[in-house]
């Protein structure tokens, strides 16, 4: 809505800001996207800033993969005890699995190419950068944050590098994710007893089916709030550029 | 006489122009000029095809979460159990990944730009010699990198 104010609607932009997001767009590497997919379904759809379909595809992983018992199986195979993974794989839900996670990883590879591409020839002309967003609940300002204040916040806890950088959506959806998650697979009270030293009571209490989800979600949300981060402050100096430009440079103005 | 400053663009800057605006220096003797790096600039397709960001931390994340994905599975089967040998295969991972990309991606990279460059605003403000103590007590006190005077005479 707010491209409708500017005097002439632009073709191509990359950022939106939103009282409740700032949603920006840059260059990625395909094949890292990709990944992101293949580590967890949606996590590459919610780097490139499709939430909707990346909050869908979380949602269904969590289903499906406690369905099928998947991550429980993964654990059995790694350490070879082939058998006990084949028993804990249900049969009934096991091929759903299959199809949408090839194509969250296909999808999220080509949309990349798209958006990189996209992204490109909006950069090439001067393209409108909103600076401040405010709604009757809340404020979002275009401003510079440090990558690694981010990366050590969501390393503390999953989804606050996200707060932080004022990415509503997806920080509150990453941190209530991983509170299900600590929930499920009993993590705080492996890491009390952990931190008490009983190493052996912590290894027993740990539920493999939901603890399998943590690592990837964890390195997911530090790596997206760092990049995040750094992306955000190109953004800032190119609006802030943009703005010299055109206001702070008189057109009278004798350097001698 | 000209008072000529670096900046990194932040909103000290905008503040900076600001304070000086208040002390009573015209608008029209403020120019800011944003300078543009003239480190190489990667081609199209590779950022079409590799993106622009930074694969030592691309490398060191996806590595990094593979491994710990890995320690995690076999921790349940070892001692310190799946928490902390996640966290060790992170540590490990992601030392490897950034290790693997500096050996490797030097060799048809070089062209990208270096991190190091920031960007920077030269600031110039044209004033009188009694106001230039005032003016660049301003630039410094909202984080100027580097103040330097020109006197031009007076025709």
């Amino acid at each position: 809505m707010q491209r409708m104010t500017a005097p002439k609607f632009p073709r191509r932009y990359s950022s939106v800001t939103t009282g409740f997001n700032f949603h920006q767009i840059w260059a990625r590497n395909p094949w890292v996207v990709a990944w992101w997919s293949a580590a967890f379904p949606g996590f590459g759809h919610l780097l490139l800033g499709y939430y909707t379909k990346g909050f869908v595809l979380i949602a269904w992983e969590f289903f499906i993969n406690t369905k099928v018992n998947l991550n429980e199986a993964m654990v059995y195979s790694f350490v070879g005890r082939f058998e006990a993974a084949d028993d804990v794989l249900e049969p009934r839900w096991l091929l759903l699995y299959i199809p949408i996670y090839c194509y969250s990883i296909w999808d999220s590879y080509s949309k990349t190419i798209e958006l990189n591409k996209h992204y490109l020839l909006a950069q090439s002309e001067p393209e409108p950068i909103k600076l401040f967003a405010m709604n009757g609940f809340t404020i979002t300002l275009l401003d510079k944050r440090s990558p690694r204040r981010a990366l050590i916040w969501s390393m503390l806890f999953p989804g606050l590098g996200h707060l932080y950088l004022q990415r509503l959506p997806s920080g509150a959806f990453i941190a209530v994710s991983c509170i299900a998650i600590s929930y499920y697979a009993h993590l705080v009270e492996a890491v009390v007893l952990i931190i008490r030293g009983s190493l052996e009571q912590a290894r027993t209490i740990i539920d493999p089916e939901w603890f399998s989800f943590f690592p990837s979600m964890y390195c997911f949300a530090a790596y997206s709030a760092y990049v995040m981060a750094v992306e955000m402050n190109e953004m800032y100096e190119r609006e802030q550029c943009q703005y010299f430009r055109t206001k702070v440079q008189p057109p009278d103005y004798q350097l001698l | 006489m000209h008072i000529i400053a670096a900046f990194e663009p932040s909103d000290d800057l905008e503040m900076a122009i600001l304070a000086l605006e208040r002390d009573g220096i015209q608008k029209h003797q403020i120019a800011a000029v944003p300078m543009e790096s003239t480190a190489a600039k990667p081609s199209l397709q590779h950022s079409i095809y590799r993106g622009s960001g930074n694969g030592a931390f691309d490398a060191a994340a996806v590595i990094g979460t593979i491994c710990s994905v890995l320690g995690a599975s076999f921790g349940f089967d070892l001692k310190w159990g799946p928490v902390l040998w996640g966290l060790i295969g992170l540590g490990i991972g992601a030392l490897i990944g950034y290790m693997l990309n500096k050996l490797f991606a030097n060799r048809y990279n070089e062209a990208t730009p270096s991190s190091s460059v920031k960007a920077s605003v030269i600031l110039i403000v044209r004033c009188q010699e009694s106001e230039s103590r005032k003016v660049s007590g301003i630039l410094r006190q909202f984080s100027a990198i580097s103040i330097g005077t020109l006197n031009g005479r007076e025709a």
